[in-house]
């Protein structure tokens, strides 16, 4: 989709097979990810948006490769396509073993900084792990570029000998940041990295990021639930709606002119600080969720949509160009589209 | 100014040292784990301060150590009497040979603090079967005119030695397997777990009782028996644990930079899995201290003439009138459980994360 990719997601499925009995026969799918496509452009910031639940981390952590360490089973389905300066990797059919030496490449900030540091660790020796295992520095080397590092997200350097649980939720937040930033990777998965931080401090994390994204001439898949937040910062966004992409766009696009109506719901929620923009229409939808494990038939949104048809069970929707760069997934807008520009001709 | 001087001050400390000052400050389990500690610790040198072998023998202007060879294993401290002149058969019999070169001769020799030791049958010097205590005999002898104390003490070194020994290999064992269980997860863990049901639904006791009445019981023999036995309990926590660790971001971010498997299992899963396990550990050793006395009580235990204090109940429960031999054993196991079950208490305290969580 985009001209130069670092990642280019097609078809994405994660389903989690379910076991249970006596034998351990299995008895169902948790169908986390079930059709995920899109691309990741050098220094491009993609936000990743849907309410929880919707498998978004299980996305993130589908393009790191690291579902088989707690779910020995999983099946992955589709293609995870890196395109590394000389070879393109698929890292949807790569083992975790064949994947070591492209781990480097791509690193994760997680969502709760009370767990992605090792207590057991100082924080020098949290930052300093990657380059231990990807560089030849030497050991005073290491130590310089780490307290570089610690510079650079806002540490000091006698930080550098503290124990994570000596530090605030943003202090840890950033070691994380540090961490993935070490090995200079070509991108970053952000698990919803400032949600679990106060508000007052939400704001200069993501700042901070923005910085270093432009600095460390990285790519981010910035995941949220917020999509304020993602407007914000990001040069695309995905919509997620149980385990499949209802829109993808530029940002000012989905934002301003969503076309799915799941995307205008979530959008109606956002609250705004304009007191004069209030007569704004208020999309509430009803019902609950399906889950992943028994999904609707179709577009598995229908169950909520509050313009379903009969056809919207018939075949899940697959994203097709509403403009040029702005795809959507809704057989609907499809059809009013073909009819506007039936139209026009 | 003074900001950036109570910023050099700051002092990080890791978890580790943080639950140690913890425990330090917590008197009753300090104080017992220093009783205990170093009373296991000079056990050691038993032979030097309960012995009925001289320390220092000068005789005919030559120096002997039979009681200092004693603490050298596999170095023989054994001279017989003739050697120092004495009319006996045997070995040397260091306590008349302190009386009889006590006037008129160059020859010395220096006995230990406590000059009897937990195996001699002392009924040859004119004592007898169950004597009271006395100056010379603090507890008293048992039915085969053994002293009570020296007894007491060799026990205490071989109690505390068997369940430590036992809880190692225990623990070993079980954070090995529980640890790989939960690690590796899927089909190993279901097989494993299998096993392990199976196997603890043996009916164990009767096992120990058959096998050490089959095999001639020796102190490695009792090890592992009990161990046969034991570390399936230890898997069950380090399972656990490992599943719970295992699935935190940590350890997926030390996956996804590359680290490798081993890296992972012992320097990022383990250390943090360690805690339920090490807060049981004192409670172990009580469990092995109190088996090895059950089992001596009943007869399956260490061979005779090992001192211990099972042995000893089982003499004195035969002859209740004989309140000393009731009494020792129990003292002695009771002190000694009550000063590591104090322990256990102050380290189950320092590792609680709670600041206020203490009874009192
Ligand atoms: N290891 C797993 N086994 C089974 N189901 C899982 C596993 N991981 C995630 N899921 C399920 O996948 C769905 C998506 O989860 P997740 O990706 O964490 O959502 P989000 O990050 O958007 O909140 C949820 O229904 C969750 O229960
Ligand atoms: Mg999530």
């Amino acid at each position: 989709m985009s001209r130069h990719p670092v990642v280019d997601v097609r078809g994405l499925k994660v389903h989690f097979p379910i076991y249970g009995g006596v034998i351990s026969k299995k008895v169902g799918t948790v169908k986390a990810v079930d059709g995920v496509s899109f691309s990741i452009g050098k220094r491009e910031i993609v936000g990743l948006v849907g309410e929880s639940g919707c498998g978004k981390t299980t996305v993130g952590r589908a393009m790191i490769n690291i579902l088989h360490h707690v779910a020995p089973d999983v099946e992955i389905g589709g293609r995870i396509l890196y395109h590394f300066e000389d070879e393109v990797v698929d890292f949807a059919t790569l083992s975790p073993r064949e994947t070591r030496k492209y781990r480097s490449r791509v690193q994760m900030i997680f969502q709760d900084p009370y767990a992605s540091l090792n207590p057991r660790m100082t924080v020098s020796q949290i930052v300093e792990e990657p380059l231990k295992l990807h560089t030849d520095m030497s050991e005073p080397d290491r130590r310089n570029y780490v307290i570089d590092l610690l510079g650079k997200v806002g540490l000091q350097a006698v930080h550098a000998e503290r124990f994570p649980h000596e530090f605030s939720g943003g202090q840890r937040q950033r070691v994380g940041i540090a961490r993935a930033l070490a090995t200079n990777p070509d991108l970053i998965i952000c698990d919803e990295p400032v949600s679990a931080l106060d508000v007052s401090i939400q704001a200069q994390v993501i700042n901070l990021m923005m910085d270093l994204q432009k600095e460390f001439d990285v790519s981010f898949l910035f995941i949220a639930h917020d999509l304020s937040v993602v407007e914000h910062i990001s040069d695309s966004i995905a919509v997620m709606y149980l385990g499949n992409l209802m829109e993808f766009g530029p940002s000012n696009q989905v934002y301003h002119h969503p076309q799915h109506p799941y995307s205008k719901a979530l959008l109606s929620a956002v609250p705004i600080p304009d007191p004069n923009q209030k007569n704004r229409e208020r999309i509430v939808l009803e019902g609950d969720v399906p889950t992943p494990i028994d999904k609707p038939s179709g577009c598995s949104f229908r169950t909520r949509c509050p313009i379903v048809e009969a056809i919207c069970s018939e075949d899940v929707p697959e994203l097709e160009t509403h403009d040029p760069d702005h795809w959507v997934a809704c057989p609907i807008v499809k059809k009013t589209n073909e009819v506007k520009s039936n139209e026009i001709q | 100014m003074t900001n950036t001087k109570q910023r050099n001050k700051h002092v990080s400390i890791s978890i580790n040292r943080r639950r140690w000052l913890k425990f330090k400050g917590l008197k009753r389990g300090y104080y017992s784990f220093i009783t205990i500690v170093a009373v296991y610790g000079i056990s050691f040198l038993l032979p030097v301060l309960i012995n009925s072998k001289a320390l220092v023998v000068q005789y005919k202007g030559e120096y002997y150590f039979p009681a200092i060879l004693d603490l050298i294993p596999g170095a023989s401290s054994y001279y017989p009497g003739t050697k120092f002149g004495q009319n006996v058969p045997g070995e040397a019999n260091y306590r008349n040979l302190k009386k009889e070169w006590e006037s008129g001769t160059d020859n010395w020799l220096v006995m230990p603090f406590y000059p009897y030791n937990p195996y001699e049958d002392i009924t040859t010097e004119g004592n007898k079967m169950y004597e009271a205590p006395s100056r010379n005999h603090w507890l008293g002898t048992d039915n085969t005119g053994r002293d009570v104390f020296a007894r007491l003490f060799y026990a205490f070194n071989i109690s505390i030695s068997f369940a430590l020994i036992l809880t190692l290999i225990n623990y070993l064992l079980g954070i090995t397997i529980g640890g790989a269980m939960g690690y590796f997860g899927g089909k190993f863990d279901l097989l494993t777990q299998r096993v392990i049901e199976i196997w603890s639904s043996l009916p164990m006791l009767f096992v120990i009782i058959i096998m050490s009445s089959i095999l001639r019981p020796s102190f490695f023999l009792l090890i592992f028996i009990y161990t046969m036995v034991n570390w399936i309990f230890l898997t069950y926590y380090m399972r656990a644990e490992f599943y719970r660790e295992k699935a935190k971001d940590y350890v997926s971010a030390a996956i996804s930079m590359g680290q490798r498997s081993h890296i992972i299992i012992f320097r990022h899963i383990l250390p943090n899995s360690l805690v339920p396990v090490i807060t049981y550990f004192p409670f172990s050793v009580v469990g092995g201290i109190a088996m090895l006395v059950g089992l001596d009580y009943l007869g399956f235990g260490l061979p005779p003439p090992t001192p211990s204090w099972g042995q000893m109940l089982a003499v004195g429960l035969e002859n209740i009138t004989k309140w000393w031999m009731v009494f020792s054993p129990i003292s002695a196991q009771f002190l000694t459980l009550m000063g590591i079950v104090f322990i256990g208490e102050g380290i189950r305290e320092a590792f609680d994360p709670k600041v206020y969580s203490r009874l009192r």
